[in-house]
């Protein structure tokens, strides 16, 4: 299965002739280089993961939505997601080319997100040239890129009063430096990460507190006593596969590194992003048409997008304290995580709540005992890991952020409940099959 | 080398216009050092961090020929060794001597270490080596021009990762003691901090080596109190008596987070550090550091540098200070007041304690970039002590975009293609910053100009150790710069020149420290002319100095001189005649006398004009707990970062009156939020109580931040009025009537409704009707700043207040003070405010409503500035009313002129709803915003797109940031002044007067008038600071309550030592019959007894 995604990629490297290569990539690996444009950018701009999955979600709605009038199976999210209305219709008997539809509205919802654009510019320009060679009639292309405006136009209106540029001037957070509650943690002790981020419109939530988890373990019981000892000691005696299934699911999007009075930043692919290049892996996999293509991408862009407002409004409300604090705290001033700890409150982890959901939404489309190697992360040096389902990957993302030192097994157990249930309302609502309890989380 | 080469060929021809230093090059001197670093796999800055802080220099005559000689220190070569010839001819000796060290090589020092009367020289080593790579050398002079490594056999061969070493006499016993300055080679970050302060490292930590007397020396750090943790990273040491007791106190900086120290000698072999104790910050990231006497007051004040760049563009490239809860986040974990940027804290004396003002910005040296070492040395001679500063880095590596873009995209290059990424070789393609070194004059008024070129200096280059010495014996001092991959500089000084007079001192002391090191020297003249030095050898960055002083005296022919030996023994010798070496000797020297401070604490006839009244004696108190200001932590930052300041902590209000009407003053001091204000009875024994007002606990919730006493309801009795400040809610202002008793009550019909944040207040008789009537200015507009807030004119009609402001006045600007007199002598009362970005602004009053009009004011010119308060008094008996006011000061980045003005402009740039100020200053001629890049996008996220790299913002101005259609819409302030002082009223026209520059230290809060000496003129007591600005900025605490005595001319002059030391946060001062009352913003009230 690797074998062929390489062989894919290294074609799309070769420079064939025009009739080939339209003939040879499917629509779909096209747009999949799109997300990657998309995904490089938001890596490049350090967005902290919440604002990446707004940053894929909005773009990937619009693609779908300026595509799947081409495809009469596929039902428009008009209606179906919060605040999501009436979009513009492409002109009755006319000819598009939605690959052209989809791409133009992706670019120019994508464009407004984005803060480097002459870095997406410039990684848009050899695929646009390409999409410009595409055999069609020029009033066919023109109007297919006018349609794509379109919609990107209206997508972006939605947008717009999704809270965001309100929650842009709230006050900055301020840790209440009471016990057991969260503090800024090093190496960099950076402000904490979008403290507001559960005023933001969810897509198929009723309210950011829809799905309520119980409250963490309180800081002075035996229960937290158990697992801070739990985190310190797995850090302690981390064996290499523990070490690298941490290191595969860090999804750092700014991991600050210091060498004296030299300080540089390792950055990877936000969890989002991860999710994203999973998604675009399988579609390669399954040779997904075009629409059905976006169909998935814009499900689990949904699955994160709400996973992330869910995730945030419980962290900011419990603001509870991360291992490396409560540990050095509890008798052991020099114990270090493997992974830097992310600038946020803990409970729950983030990572769990939207790898469960995504991975509930990608098992509703693609069917369970789904086996692959996840190849996401090689680009940032970290080899493939093999699953027998998305389910297992998910419990193991779960799972590797104890690992890494940087949660507790109650985030990471009910984080993963919080994303099931999320998941499981995002699959009815949109018809598929939806997922039992999740597999035991165990090392 | 090539530019060696052209000014070679310029000295000739250029005789007549010499500067005062000119380079001798290699070819005449024959010194051919240079620290040649060579980068390699193994051996770069990566395997050890201080890979590019560069070698020392030591200066010293190791022959005893009567010239100094030079040993320098290269990392990685050999260290070499060069006699003096004479006439700037040098021979390098290196081989013969036998002074040889393999290893990573740092600081040197000259010492007479066994006390034979021959200098002998220690070599610190670092390193990521072995241990035995890394152990110190000390090679004792064989007196033939040949050394002997003897470190282990004295027990000093310490295996620490050492910058520099000291050798002073720490327990006054006669022999030279070793202090070790070492440092951390492993950076750690993410720890418990009381946890590792409290840790020794015996690697990392620096050491106190006691000399036996018997050829050994032994470690006696940890019982001496020398912290030796593991996150000490010593970049620089300095001795000097600096509590004046007489005794060696040591102060070391420390890089990166770990505070610096400053080790008070306890005379009984032991420190105990007292750093918070002594100053109120201190830099961040410390490196060298220098001690001298720079205001001739006869007390040494002392130098830490830092790396904080002069011009904009490396300021907004470079990593900057740390953001404000970064800040707090190291605070919280129990380290000190920390800034990027060089402090000079000067000495100051109240009664007998000294203490330390910061005034680094005002004396215009805080910013010399990545600085290595200072020498503070009297190059022209002229009577000030002027300074040199070497700079410069290898790699430019703190910079943003290669932590944020280029090294993260070059590590995903290398990941992709499948390559484990080479940091190595992308440090290697960072560009070096070669820097010219700075050299200031001290112009003698707390200030220091920029001469580097002048002087001829300015040459580039990666300079470290540097050293003085006059290696042609003409009474001044040369100086050697010890320079990476470039030869180093020998500088030869031509003061000679300029006519100006020395006197240049040799010490023979007794016992084994030969060369008299720790002697104290205070050198006076007829003209109040008064210096102290101090001997030691190890000054700047991991360098030493010829063992003598010089003194510059200017046309000066004949001076005193008082010298204490270390030890106490002391000798004065007046009528000195100049130019000339004088050498004293320690056995004509008489016994110690009791005062062996060298004159530091000396009052000769001088006695303080003000007593403190200790804390446990202070009269305002309640339970028998004296009164102290609580603010509650309300953070204006969290809500708009870019504030200059905050907003919030304005209090306390001060007022005095008597309010029972029993003849005797009562006090009344306002709280911060959730605290009640407090009324103080008057007992007339000197007691006072305080007297729970329901009222005044009813209304808790408001902060009062500016109280006055007045009759407003015509009962004969003060009633009060409290404005309510503050950056969130609870703007209502209250009146409380009196009944005459001392019982206030509150009824909230009486006034109108106050909705802006107040910080002001003033009464006057609007319409002659004889009530008063009332001006509440406003001070900000909260979450919208610098939108004017607010003001109001209350007119009294029958006891019950009406809103009666002039259209023009509501929204005239943000008024901190205002004042009411007749200025122009019409009968009627005028108005002058006065506030931030709001010129000196009078309001001529008239009979008839509207009382004030827009057409009937005067503007002071240029007299925009930050004021706080102002005072309206006439100061120079001439019959018109004169002005006082205090200001911003010019202790801060910020120093505005007409021609280069403060300017903010504000506008919602990105339509969020939200203010976006933008302020701007001017540096080295251009306007530059004071938002670093994060900053700005903090608050203004969609400027992301316009700047998407540090470069593409690090010459930005305001207009690259406000687009023009907003910027239409824009509010724009300027201030233009900045200094506090008086406008002298002459027959109607304000003559703008600035005090002196330590007037201009700090933020001037209040003023207290009165006539404190006696003399039958007013003089000023000035308070201030202000612990609230934003936190790149810090802490404005150089204010320790000034006296400006004034003179018959008018002129008003810095007392020297009045008895106070205001050094909080304070906000109020007034006079209580025979007290001084200073009311402090979340602190104690202090009282001072006037004698």
């Amino acid at each position: 299965m690797r074998y062929r995604f390489i062989i894919l990629t290294s074609l799309l490297g070769l420079g064939l002739c025009r009739e080939v290569r339209s003939q040879a990539i499917p629509d779909a690996q096209i747009f999949r280089r799109c997300a990657r444009a998309l995904t490089d950018v938001i890596v490049h701009d350090i967005t902290p993961p919440p604002v990446a999955s707004r940053d894929y979600v909005y773009p990937m709605i619009a693609a779908y939505e300026a595509a799947r009038p081409g495809d009469s199976a596929h039902d428009s999210f008009a209606g179906k997601l919060n605040g999501l209305t009436d979009l513009p219709k492409p002109e009755a008997g006319q000819k598009y080319d939605w690959l052209v539809a989809g791409t133009t509205a992706f670019y120019n919802t994508a464009y407004a997100f984005v803060f480097t654009k002459s870095l997406f510019r410039q990684y848009w320009d050899p695929i646009d040239s390409e999409l410009r060679e595409r055999p069609v009639e020029p009033d066919v292309y023109a109007r297919s890129v006018a349609y794509g405006q379109r919609i990107a136009a209206r997508i972006l209106d939605w947008s717009k009063q999704d809270h965001y540029i309100e929650t842009r001037s709230m006050p900055r957070f301020t840790p209440g430096g009471k016990p057991g509650t969260w503090q800024q943690t090093g190496p960099e002790y950076m402000e904490a990460v979008e403290p507001y981020w559960n005023y933001i419109r969810t897509m198929t939530l009723s309210r950011p507190d829809q799905f309520l988890i119980p409250e963490p373990a309180s800081f002075t019981s035996q229960r937290f006593a158990d697992e801070r000892k739990e985190v310190s000691e797995t850090g302690k005696h981390l064996t290499d596969e523990e070490r690298a299934c941490a290191a595969f699911w860090d999804c750092n999007p700014f991991a600050v590194t210091t060498v004296g009075h030299l300080v540089y930043s390792v950055k990877k692919i936000s969890p989002g992003g991860h999710w994203i290049g999973v998604t675009g892996m399988v579609i390669g996999l399954e040779k997904q048409p075009l629409v059905p293509a976006l169909y998935s991408y814009c499900l689990v862009s949904i699955a994160l997008f709400d996973g992330f407002i869910a995730a945030w409004d419980e962290k900011y409300r419990t603001n509870y304290i991360r291992p490396v604090t409560a540990i050095q705290q509890a008798g052991l001033p020099l114990w270090q995580p493997m992974l830097q700890t992310p600038p946020f409150p803990e409970y729950p982890s983030a990572h769990s709540v939207i790898s469960m959901a995504v991975a509930v939404v990608l098992t509703g489309l693609y069917g369970d005992h789904y086996h692959y190697t996840d190849v996401t992360e090689e680009p940032y040096g970290l080899p493939g890991r093999k699953f027998a389902s998305f389910m297992q990957a998910a419990s193991e993302a779960a799972i590797s952020r104890l690992y890494g030192g940087i949660h507790f097994r109650e985030a990471i157990e009910n984080g993963s409940q919080l994303g099931l249930e999320i998941g499981n309302q995002i699959v009815r609502r949109f018809d598929l099959h939806p997922v039992g309890p999740h597999p035991p989380i165990t090392p | 080398m090539k530019i060696a080469c052209c000014l070679l060929l310029l000295i000739p021809c250029c005789a007549t216009c010499q500067t005062l230093f000119t380079l001798v090059p290699p070819e005449r001197s024959g010194i051919r050092f240079q620290n040649t670093i060579t980068e390699s796999a193994t051996q770069n800055v990566l395997a050890y961090e201080y890979f590019y802080n560069g070698g020392g220099v030591a200066v010293g005559d190791l022959n005893n020929d009567g010239l100094p000689d030079i040993v320098f220190t290269s990392n990685m070569g050999q260290p070499q060794v060069y006699f003096n010839k004479g006439n700037f001819v040098f021979e390098d000796v290196s081989r013969q001597s036998r002074i040889k060290a393999d290893g990573w090589k740092t600081g040197v020092t000259m010492a007479d270490v066994n006390g034979d009367g021959w200098l002998d020289v220690y070599i610190c080593r670092s390193g990521n080596g072995d241990d035995d790579s890394r152990r110190n050398l000390l090679f004792i002079n064989l007196k033939n021009g040949t050394f002997r490594e003897a470190g282990a056999r004295y027990g000093i061969d310490d295996k620490g990762n050492s910058t520099q070493a000291v050798f002073f006499d720490y327990d006054h016993d006669g022999d030279l003691d070793l202090f070790i300055l070492n440092h951390s080679i492993k950076r750690l970050k993410n720890f418990d901090v009381a946890y590792m302060k409290a840790a020794r490292d015996s690697v990392a930590g620096d050491k106190l080596y006691r000399n036996d007397g018997n050829g050994h020396f032994t470690d006696v750090s940890g019982q001496a109190g020398i912290i030796g943790n593991p996150i000490c990273f010593g970049l620089g040491v300095a001795i000097a008596d600096f509590n004046g007791d007489g005794w060696p106190d040591m102060y070391v900086t420390n890089d990166y987070d770990e505070d610096d120290y400053l080790y008070i000698n306890q005379k009984n072999g032991t420190f105990r550090e007292s750093l918070s104790a002594y100053l109120g910050h201190t830099s961040k990231y410390s490196m060298g550091c220098d001690v001298a006497d720079v205001n001739n007051d006869g007390m040494s004040d002392l130098l830490t540098l830092d790396m904080l760049p002069e011009d904009n563009r490396r300021q907004k490239l470079l990593k900057g200070p740390d953001g404000y809860d970064h800040f707090q986040m190291l605070l919280n974990n129990g380290y000190y007041y920390q800034y990027m940027r060089n402090m000079l804290h000067v000495a100051t004396k109240a009664g007998d304690k000294i203490g330390f003002s910061e005034v680094g910005q005002l004396a215009g040296i805080s910013n010399t970039d990545w600085s290595w070492s200072a020498l503070f040395g009297d190059f022209d001679l002229d009577g000030w002590q002027d300074l040199f500063i070497t700079n410069g880095y290898m790699r430019d590596y703190t910079n943003m975009d290669f932590l944020k873009y280029t090294a993260p995209d070059e590590i995903a290059k290398s990941l992709r293609q499948g390559q484990k990424p080479n940091l190595f070789e992308m440090v290697k393609k960072m560009p070096a910053s070669e820097l010219k070194s700075y050299l200031f004059r001290n112009t003698g008024k707390l200030g220091f100009e920029n001469v580097t070129q002048e002087w001829g200096m300015g040459l580039p280059a990666l300079s470290n150790g540097a050293a003085y010495g006059d290696f042609d014996n003409d009474g001044d001092w040369d100086l050697v710069v010890n320079n990476i991959n470039q030869p180093a500089f020998v500088w030869q000084n031509h003061a000679e020149d300029r006519k100006n007079n020395y006197l240049k001192i040799r010490f023979h002391g007794d016992r084994k420290n030969g060369f008299g090191v720790g002697a104290r020297v205070i050198v006076s003249a007829s003209d109040g002319f008064k210096q102290i030095q101090e001997l030691e050898m190890t000054h700047g960055f991991q360098s030493s100095m010829e063992p003598c002083l010089i003194f510059g005296l200017g046309k000066r022919q004949t001076v005193d001189i008082d010298v204490t030996w270390p030890g106490g023994k002391r000798q004065v010798l007046t009528g000195q005649a100049v130019n000339r070496t004088l050498i004293l000797n320690e056995k004509d020297a008489g016994p110690a006398d009791g005062a062996p401070n060298g004159g530091a604490l000396q009052t000769a006839g001088y006695h303080p004009l003000f007593t403190e009244v200790a804390a446990d004696a202070i009269p305002f108190r309640s339970d028998g707990i004296p009164f102290r200001h609580v603010e509650d932590d309300y953070n204006d930052f969290k809500r708009e970062p870019l504030l200059p300041h905050q907003y919030s902590r304005m209090g306390p209000a001060l007022a005095i009156a008597d309010v029972d009407g029993d003849g005797k003053k009562d006090v009344f001091i306002s709280g911060g939020k959730g605290q009640p204000p407090s009324l103080y009875i008057n007992d007339g024994k000197g007691h006072f109580a305080r007297r729970k007002v329901p009222a005044f606990e009813e209304y808790r919730e408001f902060e009062g931040v500016q109280a006055l006493f007045a009759d407003f309801d015509h009962n004969g009795t003060p009633d009060l009025y409290l404005v309510s400040g503050g950056n969130a809610t609870n703007f209502q202002d209250q009146l409380y009537l009196n009944d005459g008793k001392g019982n206030f009550t509150y009824n909230p019909d009486v006034l109108p409704l106050t909705e802006s944040s107040g910080g002001a207040v003033a009464v006057l008789d609007l319409d002659g009707d004889g009530d008063l009537d009332i001006f509440r200015g406003g001070q900000v507009t909260t979450g919208a700043y610098p939108t004017p807030p607010r003001s109001y004119l209350f007119r009294n009609d029958h006891g019950t207040f009406k809103d009666a402001t002039p259209e023009f006045m509501r929204h005239i600007g943000m008024v901190n003070t205002a004042a009411v007199a007749d200025i122009d002598k019409d009968g009627v009362n005028d108005l002058v405010l006065a506030g931030e970005f709001m010129p000196v602004t009078i309001l001529f009053g008239q009979r008839k409503a509207p009382y004030f009009s827009a057409d009937r004011e005067l503007i002071i010119p240029h007299s925009s500035g930050w004021w706080n308060c102002l005072k309206v008094v006439d100061l120079d008996g001439d019959g018109y009313p004169d002005l006082v006011a205090g200001n911003e000061g010019l202790n801060c980045q910020m120093k505005p002129s007409p021609a280069g003005p403060v300017t903010l402009d504000a506008v919602d740039i990105d339509g969020n709803g939200s203010m976006d100020p933008i302020f701007s200053y001017f540096i080295q001629g251009k306007s530059c915003p004071v938002a670093t890049r994060d900053e700005l996008f903090d608050q203004v996220p969609s400027l992301k797109v316009k700047f998407p790299s540090y470069a593409a913002y690090a010459d930005a101005t305001v207009k690259d940031i406000i687009p023009p259609e907003a910027m239409s819409k824009a509010i724009h302030l300027e201030a233009e002044e900045f200094r506090s002082g008086w406008f002298r009223n002459v027959k109607g026209t304000f003559h703008w007067l600035p005090f002196a520059a330590g007037a201009q230290a700090f933020p001037v809060r209040d003023i207290l008038i009165g006539d404190f000496n006696h003399d039958g003129l007013p003089d000023l007591l000035l308070v201030g600071n202000n612990y609230s600005a934003r936190a790149e900025w810090g802490r404005e605490d150089a204010g320790k309550g000034l006296l400006l005595l004034q003179g018959k001319e008018g002129e008003f002059l810095v007392a020297p030592d009045p008895g106070i030391r205001a050094d909080k946060d304070a906000r109020k001062v007034a006079r209580l019959d025979d007290l001084i009352l200073i009311a402090n913003n979340n602190d104690a009230i202090q009282v001072y007894h006037i004698d």
